[in-house]
């Protein structure tokens, strides 16, 4: 019993301490920031960019732009599960949104591309998306007059493979969505998110979902494992992909929650069709707990509150 | 080629050189100074990255004592992409070049620890993330399984041991790993049958799982010294830094120990150019002040530089000739040639020296004694110098010296010139010559060259005077080697210098012999004709003076005979002056043995001798030596290869019966005299008191001529004119004819000159060219057709400014052809040679009258003036033809005026032919024309056309 009491005693003074370590995440507020207003970028680069953004000639068949599975208009993703490339040909990942994804510290699900500029070129060159190659995108290019013109007026070097993906990344690096309600409530609109909303924050932080989905963009800035309570039973082996270490295996980036109302469906692969199936499975693979349905309605009426306006460059 | 390098040879001095180096080693300084500025500045942007790195790796280590905690890892993401930044900006810098590779293969092993660290980090993230996540959920966990079984002590002991192992992971104390993996059994087994403990269970055993990865990872990471590599590479950069920075300062150094140097001989440069400066301004100076003139020019010739004495010297101002060719100095004196020479030595690259003779600014010549010397740099002609001292004063003293030589030499006047001992140094020839010593019996010796009664005191007198006053003039006589006495004037002057001290004494001697010869020459010439050497008019006037006064005491007559030569002019005239020159000799000679040696002959003027006889007994002794005279004179006379014959006329007056004054005495002389001459020549007159009457006849016949035209008291008659040859009549002369009332037939010979002196004569002139053109008319119209008819013009009506016109006039209101009309022209008109009378005769000659030149031979005739003249005939005078052909000296002047005239071609008439051997010898001389009373007397108007007609019926 001495030992009982004295082991309790420990144990009261161990529980004390581990409390000290979760109250400190419980008191920040600033676990989550909002988006800037403003993001510095070259405005002649931004026209151009948007202009190529929506030009289908980026594809080889001249049917696919960068809007088809970036629909501005739709949260900046295509709604599909898996999106659709040239001659209708299926891709094998649910496309992200293109918006603020210059907050992101990785692009693609997998990290691939250490930047905006560098993940251009992925789609491009897919064969299944738009099957192309930038220095043929180039070519066709120069012989627009106009694209010659825009480019030589911005670039001494022209058009080149390295200016495209240049001015697009410049036009998505602009593609930010500042002011969601729970933005402006984070500067201080206190009114700005419903009470529901409040508390589903308030879980959001309790259950744990914020040590993943943080800062800016609220996630995006790490990779963690996809399925750790459950396999993930995944077709796509995510980082192993790339490094090919055991530990990599469904490791992805950890998406961002930015406008996650407009992006259904959801997973890297599209398998959760609602936001309340995402929740329900991410606390369940990743948290590995079980939510109460009023607890998960509060999580979802926080996520909606994540929703922006169209920024009028998107317009 | 060579002329570019000789150019840098020229242009680029050391001081230029040095200066350009110097330059060039501060801008090397400045430059290098810089790139040292530069690389310090480098090197601290490396250290301060290099620093900013470390702490960004402290930040980052600090990530991995988090562990368990929530961490905002969009943190972990800016430091990394910091770093990542601060690896680029190495990346790109150019550290391999400025601290070698070994830094760069540094800064790569920096590079991949990095590259470790973030992979290491990043799966830190995960694992942390999820045992973050198992604790939150454990703890939730523990406090529901307490609520729902409070009484289960078993269940809360197990999990209270499960958070003493948590507490133990969390303080970093290594929990027992046999006990927690006993318990973690035991646990799976109690949790079979309770969901809540088998998700106790199953979070536990994940967490351990992430705690042993996270430990691993904070092992592995142990292992990636970033820090110590980051501070290798600052080592070994400031390693590199220090032996740049002593290298840079022995670099810097020997810069600045060049600079020192070039300034040293910067200085030593400086000192030097001070040193020519200097020396180049006392040059300067001394050519400034030169009193030669200095000129330097360039290569092409241009002034570029002239001193002040160049300007005095030429007159020109500096700025003037500055640019110009010093040939504008150039008098064009010497030959080009010279100036040739000149410019062919100067070309060679030689000296030339010489004489030049120049022209100042105001045109004066300037002699200059020149040298000119082509100034070579390298053996390029770079300039020339001129050095020109001004000799114009030199050789013009010279000159003056040369003519004072030349005058000295030649002068008349004797002058030795003595020092100051009074001996002899110089002497002129003409002291040579007056004294007749040679210049060897001269020269040193004292001047004793004087005669007098006292010779001693005389240079006594002399000497002294020079001395006190410093001349002596006067007159003396001088002593000849022969002995003969010379009258002189004698001047002697003591020449001083500038201390008053005697230096020379310069005598002149002016050799008065032939001044008091030339007195008593001028004073006979001043009396005598220098032709004949007989007294002349003033020494008879004066003369006469003392004559007449002597004669008035004693009672006596005195006769004066005034003779002149018939005709004289024409010989002088045709034969020339030498003749009548000798003929004039002769004849003064034989007046000379016929006059008493008591008797006063002179020559009065040119052809006018008179004899003066004082104390005759009556008039008749001085007829008689009148008429010896005449007799002595008529000889002929033969001069060269003439046989001249002379008469001559004498007038005669008696002092004191004719007159007491001189003047009465030589003008009643001379009015008898021409009364001679109107008697026929060849006679002698005494004055009487009715020649002076005749003077009074005269008056009264002006009276009447003034009327004689109203009055129509004048007529014309003609005298024909023939060709002697065929005898046919050509012309006729018209004759004026005046029959006074009062005074009966009155001769042309009187009332003429009468005329003349009162102007009538233009009136009488009119009507005779009237009534003559007339009478042509009449004759034309009564079958006489005359080539001619001649009328005569005095030389008065010549005074006449409408002559011409007038005439003009009258010819066209008479109907008379011009042609038909020959006007005779006294000798006299033509004489007097004035510019309207040669106008009106070309007047004339232009209406087409013919011209004749009227009693030629009289009077002031002369041949040459027939050459100057356009005329058609020449008429000779009756006096000539008079004696014709026995007088044979009016033959010889008839022949001579006949072949004159032919040869000038001119027709010749004579007149007074009265005679048959006169119209014989015409007719032989070649003589064209004659009129005269052997063919026919005038004529009046009808009797002319019946004579005419007569004539030729013959």
């Amino acid at each position: 019993m001495m030992i009982t009491t004295k082991r309790g005693g420990t144990s009261s003074a161990l529980l004390l301490i581990l409390l000290l370590f979760i109250a400190v995440p419980l008191g920040a507020n600033t676990l989550i920031r909002p988006i800037p207003k403003h993001i510095d970028a070259d405005m002649e680069k931004v026209k151009l960019g948007k202009k190529l953004f929506f030009d289908p000639i980026l594809s080889k068949d001249g049917t696919i732009s960068c809007a088809t599975c970036h629909n501005l208009q739709e949260g900046g993703d295509d709604g599909a599960r898996f999106s659709s490339g040239i001659e209708g040909k299926k891709g094998s990942i649910n496309s992200p949104t293109v918006y603020n994804s210059t907050f992101n510290f990785r692009q693609f699900w997998n990290g691939r591309a250490r930047d905006l500029k560098e993940q251009v070129k992925g789609p491009v060159k897919n064969p299944v998306e738009m099957a192309h190659s930038l220095e043929e995108v180039a070519e066709k290019l120069k012989k627009e007059k106009e694209y010659a013109t825009a480019f030589g007026a911005i670039y001494s070097d022209g058009v080149t493979p390295e200016n495209i993906s240049d001015a697009i990344a410049e036009f998505e690096k602009a593609l930010i969505t500042p002011d969601s309600p729970f933005d402006r409530y984070l500067r201080g609109e206190k009114d700005a998110i419903t009470p529901e909303a409040k508390k589903g924050y308030q879980l959001f932080v309790s259950k744990g979902c914020i040590i993943c989905h943080h800062g800016v963009n609220i996630g995006g800035n790490f990779f963690n494992k996809f399925g750790i309570f459950h396999d993930a039973n995944s077709s796509d082996m995510g980082r192993y992909e790339i490094t090919g270490r055991e530990e990599d295996k469904y490791v992805f980036k950890v998406p961002s929650l930015r406008n996650i109302e407009q992006t259904a469906p959801y997973m890297h692969d599209g398998r959760a069709k609602t936001l309340r199936q995402a929740v329900e499975l991410m606390s369940q693979y990743q948290l590995g707990r079980d939510m109460l349905p009023e607890e998960i309605d509060a999580i979802v009426a926080f996520l909606r509150s994540l929703t922006a306006p169209i920024p009028p460059l998107a317009k | 080629m060579s002329k570019s390098k000789s150019f840098w040879h020229k242009r680029v001095d050391g001081f230029i050189v040095l200066m350009a180096f110097f330059a060039l080693v501060l801008v090397g300084l400045f430059v290098y100074l810089e790139k040292i500025a530069i690389d310090i500045r480098h090197y601290r942007s490396y250290q301060h990255k290099l620093h900013k790195m470390v702490v960004f790796e402290k930040d980052l280590e600090n990530l991995f004592l988090q562990k368990f905690r929530y961490v905002d890892y969009d943190e972990t993401e800016r430091l990394f992409r910091a770093c990542e930044s601060e690896l680029r900006y190495f990346k790109q810098s150019e550290l391999s070049r400025e601290f070698g590779e070994r830094s760069y293969q540094e800064l790569l092993d920096i590079q991949r620890l990095y590259r470790k660290k973030r992979d290491l980090i990043g799966r830190f993230q995960s694992a942390n993330a999820r045992a973050t996540n198992a604790i939150h959920y454990l703890y939730d966990l523990r406090n529901t399984i307490k609520k729902k079984y409070p009484l289960d002590i078993e269940k809360n002991r197990v999990m209270d041991q499960f958070f003493f192992f948590f507490g133990k992971i969390l303080m970093d104390l290594p929990p027992d790993r046999k006990l927690f993996e006993k318990s973690l059994a035991e646990l799976e087994k109690e949790s079979s049958q309770h969901k809540l403990l088998y998700y106790f269970y199953s979070q536990t055993k994940q967490f351990m799982a992430d705690v042993l990865l996270i430990q691993k990872i904070v092992d592995e990471n142990r292992k990636i010294k970033v820090i110590e590599a980051i501070e290798t590479l600052s080592a070994d950069l400031l390693q590199q830094y220090e032996r740049n920075l002593l290298q840079q300062k022995v670099i810097t150094f020997s810069f600045f120990a060049m600079a020192f140097m070039i300034l040293l001989l910067l200085f030593y440069q400086y000192w030097r150019m001070r040193r020519t400066s200097l020396e180049l301004k006392a040059f300067r100076y001394a050519i400034e002040n030169s009193d030669n003139s200095v000129v330097i020019t360039d290569a092409q010739r241009h002034i570029l530089y002239a001193n002040e004495a160049f300007e005095q010297h030429s007159g020109y101002k500096i700025d003037e000739v500055l640019g110009h060719n010093p040939n504008v100095l150039k008098s064009n004196m010497h030959s080009d040639t010279f100036y040739k020479e000149l410019n062919e030595t100067l070309d060679r690259g030689e000296k030339w020296q010489g004489e030049l003779i120049n022209k100042r600014k105001d045109g004066s010549l300037l002699y200059e004694k020149a040298s000119i010397v082509p100034i070579v740099v390298n053996g390029e002609l770079e300039q020339y110098l001129a050095i020109k001292l001004d000799i114009t004063e030199y050789i013009e003293q010279q000159k003056k010296l040369q003519q004072a030589a030349v005058a000295f030499e030649s002068i008349g006047e004797g002058i030795m010139i003595m020092d100051s001992q009074k001996k002899i140094i110089i002497v002129n020839p003409a002291t040579k010559q007056i004294f007749g010593y040679t210049e060897e019996e001269l020269l040193g010796r004292e001047p004793l060259l004087l005669s007098g009664k006292d010779e001693a005191a005389l240079y006594r007198k002399i000497w002294d005077a020079v001395e006190v006053k410093g001349k002596w003039a006067g007159r003396v006589e001088g002593k000849r080697k022969s002995g003969k006495r010379i009258p002189a004037w004698l001047t002697i002057k003591a020449v001083k210098n500038q201390e008053d001290d005697t230096q020379n004494f310069v005598a002149i001697l002016t050799n008065l012999e032939e001044i008091l010869e030339m007195k008593e020459r001028v004073s006979f010439l001043a009396y005598h004709d220098n032709l004949t050497k007989l007294p002349n008019r003033a020494y008879v006037e004066k003369e006469l003076v003392e004559i007449f006064d002597l004669a008035r005491v004693l009672k006596k007559w005195v006769a004066f005979l005034f003779i002149d030569l018939d005709r004289f002019k024409v010989i002088n005239d045709t034969l020339g002056h030498n003749v009548g020159d000798q003929m004039l000799t002769v004849l003064a000679g034989r007046l000379q043995n016929v006059v008493r040696k008591s008797d006063l002959l002179a020559r009065f003027g040119g052809d006018e001798f008179v004899v003066v006889m004082d104390d005759i007994a009556d008039r008749e002794e001085a007829g008689r030596v009148a008429a010896e005279i005449q007799q002595a004179l008529r000889e002929p006379i033969k001069v060269r290869d003439y046989h001249l014959n002379t008469t001559v006329s004498i007038g005669i007056a008696i002092y004191p019966e004719d007159g007491e004054d001189i003047n009465v005495i030589i003008k009643h002389a001379d009015v008898a005299m021409y009364h001679a001459k109107e008697r026929g020549k060849d006679n002698y007159q005494f004055y009487s008191n009715k020649l002076s009457i005749d003077m009074h006849i005269r008056l009264d016949l002006e009276q009447k001529l003034i009327h004689a035209i109203e009055n129509n008291e004048f007529s014309l008659v003609y005298q024909p004119q023939y060709d002697l040859r065929s005898k046919r009549i050509c012309g006729a002369e018209a004759l004026l004819r005046w029959d006074s009332p009062e005074l009966g037939r009155v001769s042309p010979a009187q009332f003429i000159p009468v005329a003349e002196e009162t102007g009538a004569i233009v009136a009488i002139g009119y009507f005779v060219l009237r009534e003559a053109a007339r009478t042509y008319l009449y004759w034309k119209e009564h079958g006489v057709a005359l080539d001619w008819i001649a009328i005569n013009l005095s030389s008065i009506q010549f005074q006449q400014e409408d002559l011409l016109e007038n005439y003009s006039r009258i010819i066209n209101e008479t109907g008379i052809s011009a042609e038909n009309l020959e006007l005779e022209i006294t000798e006299r008109c033509i004489m007097e040679y004035t510019q309207e009378n040669l106008s009106i005769l070309n007047g004339f000659r232009k209406m087409g009258c013919r011209i004749s030149i009227d009693d030629f031979g009289t009077g002031y005739s002369s041949m040459g003036y027939l050459k100057d003249f356009s005329m058609d005939s020449i008429k000779i005078d009756k006096s000539f033809i008079d004696h014709l052909p026995k007088n044979s000296n009016n033959s010889e002047v008839t022949t001579a005026i006949i072949a004159l005239s032919h040869s000038l071609e001119y027709t010749v008439i004579a007149e007074g032919i009265e005679n048959r051997e006169q119209e014989a010898f015409l007719i032989a001389q070649g003589c064209d024309y004659g009129q005269g009373y052997y063919f026919s007397r005038p004529l009046d108007r009808d009797a002319l056309i019946e004579f005419v007609k007569a004539k030729s019926e013959q």
